[in-house]
């Protein structure tokens, strides 16, 4: 909060919004809050002269068939994504946050490999974890230290079952690692119960099935116990080469004798930021704050290395 | 079907959750901005518009042109239907219910659908009266011809809309009507010296407080779709380039001859709409699309003037076309007809 005004007005940071589809607009307008220029990014050429870039809620099938060509694909846009996302600030929520994970589970009855993802933070995201519209809900969410919780507005949200464990453990000081900043307890709803019993009876015979898995979501039937064993958990490797690392994979686990579990809700590794709610539909500028502040952390620190 | 996860199950142990909100009812809407829904009728359909990148997609026994054609009572659909296609798509899915009829509104939200349609092209079950919307956890989508219809339907709790268009009919030019109608509406209102609003509201036949918010913000409080007569990748951006926030495509998909390449088109027309070669490489090479209707007004269909308690015969009978029985537009006057 304090660098970008001891800074002064005229060189104002240019945050890009990923404007494939979803709630781009509103991040524009609370990012502009905050004092940044903003941009909408549909092409490739947009993300040029970005200080850093959001990717929004939306849908998330919707905006990878979209950035992957949609079928008439003649400017990838994802390769130009997972460039950007690697070198510089980049924030995901909601949707945006599924983007950014290295893998995800959850009913994907369309795309053969599951959901296209840019990657980057290598967690494990269950999509539409909370269930249907129905189930949408808000919840006051813990904000680092501050005693006012942030209001958490969480739409047909996913949520984050696990971080990489080795990773998680060199994280002290912030500067590496996956940092986890915010948790919620939630019931897992129908779908998202038997991707996760699925999990566990994996990890149970030892697999390690951090892979993308996609579920038909036809295959599944009224009765939660009678189809688990007629689920389709394949196993397809991610698109990133840095697998060879296989990360151990730790499932929340259920809490008070209930179904619901303890999971995560935003998390930080370095240049990437990952919320599961939507701070851009309060006017809470907190979260904003705090990922401009991160761009400015990383321009501050690229002019050093340019000098 | 019903899931473990009913209301308010989420967040047990901590203090302060609520669903059903406002904001997380518009919210979705929000999260379909720039996106197309697609009205789909089978499990298939619904698999074709969900890899073609449809944002949501509406489950349907008749699209529109359907109805149009074979006439009878519309009602909402069956939930087999939807609970099939429900369990086919990860992207969300709508259904509609007759203006009016809360109890399949009802029945719709035990379905767990993501957003009720109460639409104009089923048939009325209430001429007088429209749905508590704000009874529902469920979000509505409901369809606007006017600024006036669009924040009486806010004030009944809508959390999204849509202009009406005349759905099935291939032919966009109500929707642009619609479009226009309500942001030049909405231009005037801002204009307007505050002491003025009291009076407006009147004569919109809506809620002050509404009214006021609109004139101050200078936009409508909830998201405003396009609806009712998409059939191009063209059409679809014009929408968005009248300022729309997305785009509903009923029959214009599933009535064309390559539904497939069509939808992917008008996804991506939608993304792109301020880019004429996009625009222009989409609409390449599509095949025929929907045959439609071009002479609206001569149409014994009008979808567009249902609503609740706003049809007034006022005695002027236009000529009759070879029909059996009065068309809705000699019983109940049309928005072309003034």
């Amino acid at each position: 909060m304090t660098s970008r005004t001891e800074e002064g007005e005229e060189e104002k940071l240019l945050v890009g919004v990923l404007a494939l589809q979803g709630a781009f607009e509103e991040h524009q307008t609370c990012l502009e809050a905050v004092g940044c220029n903003t941009k909408q990014v549909r092409t490739p050429t947009d993300l040029e002269g970005l200080d850093g870039l959001v990717l929004p809620g939306g849908e998330s099938t919707a905006m990878g068939l979209i950035g992957t060509g949609g079928g008439n694909g003649k400017q990838n846009m994802w390769s130009a994504l997972q460039e950007f996302s690697a070198r510089k600030p980049t924030w995901g929520t909601c949707a945006g946050m599924i983007l950014l994970a290295e893998r995800c589970v959850g009913a994907s009855a369309v795309i053969e490999d599951g959901q296209a993802l840019v990657g980057g933070m290598d967690m494990l995201v269950c999509r539409n974890y909370f269930g249907s519209q129905v189930s949408s809900f808000e919840m006051p969410t813990k904000f680092f230290d501050d005693p006012n919780p942030f209001p958490g507005v969480f739409i047909r949200a996913p949520a984050i079952l696990s971080v990489n464990q080795a990773d998680q453990a060199t994280a002290k000081d912030g500067s590496s690692g996956i940092q986890v900043l915010a948790k919620v307890v939630a019931t897992p709803c129908r779908q998202a119960a038997v991707v996760l019993h699925e999990l566990e009876q994996k990890l149970a015979k030892g697999e390690q099935v951090v892979v993308m898995g996609v579920v038909d979501a036809l295959d599944r039937t009224e009765d939660e116990t009678s189809h688990q064993q007629h689920i389709d958990f394949k196993q397809v490797t991610t698109n990133n080469s840095n697998t060879s690392t296989k990360p151990s994979l730790v499932l929340p686990g259920a809490a008070n004798g209930t179904n619901a579990r303890e999971v995560i809700c935003a998390v930080k590794r370095n240049n990437l930021l990952c919320t599961a709610f939507h701070p851009e539909l309060t006017d809470d500028y907190r979260w904003h704050q705090y990922f401009v502040d991160m761009v400015q952390d990383h321009a501050k620190k690229e002019q050093k290395e340019q000098k | 079907m019903t899931g473990t996860n009913g209301n308010g199950s989420n967040g047990n142990g901590n203090g302060g959750t609520s669903v059903g909100t406002s904001r997380v009812k518009q919210g979705l809407a929000q999260m379909l901005k720039g996106g197309v829904i697609m009205d789909v009728m089978s499990v298939e359909q619904a698999k074709i518009a969900e890899a073609a990148g449809a944002v949501a997609v509406m489950a349907l026994e008749r699209i529109p042109a359907d109805i149009r054609r074979d006439g009878g009572v519309a009602r909402m659909s069956d939930p087999a239907l939807i609970m099939e296609i429900k369990n086919a798509v990860t992207i969300p899915v709508m259904a509609k219910a007759r203006i009016g009829h809360f109890v399949e509104a009802q029945i719709l939200e035990a379905c767990e659908i993501d957003y009720i349609d109460e639409s104009e092209v089923l048939t009325m079950a209430d001429d007088i009266h429209h749905i508590d919307k704000t009874k529902f956890n469920a979000p509505f989508v409901c369809g606007c011809r006017n600024i006036g219809e669009a924040l009486r339907r806010i004030a009944e709790g809508a959390s999204m809309l849509r202009t009406k268009g005349e759905a099935g009919t291939g032919n966009i030019v109500e929707a642009v009507r619609h479009a226009r109608t309500v942001q030049a509406e909405i231009r005037r209102l801002a204009s307007l010296p505050k002491d003025e609003l009291f009076v407006a509201a009147k004569e919109l036949r809506c809620p002050y407080e509404l009214v006021k918010e609109v004139a101050d913000k200078g936009k409508l409080p909830v998201v405003n779709f396009a609806a009712g007569g998409v059939a191009t990748p063209a059409d679809a951006a014009l929408m968005m380039q009248l300022g729309l926030d997305g785009v509903f495509v009923g029959s214009g998909i599933f009535k064309s001859a390559n539904p497939e390449a069509r939808a992917r088109a008008i996804v991506q027309a939608v993304t792109h709409y301020n880019d004429p070669k996009v625009l222009m490489d989409v609409s390449t090479g599509l095949g025929p699309a929907m045959v439609g209707i071009s002479d609206i007004k001569g149409d014994p269909v009008n979808f567009r003037d249902r609503e609740g308690g706003m049809q007034q015969y006022d005695g002027r009978v236009p000529p009759k076309k070879e029909l059996h029985g009065n068309t809705e537009v000699q019983m109940y006057g049309s928005s072309w007809a003034n």
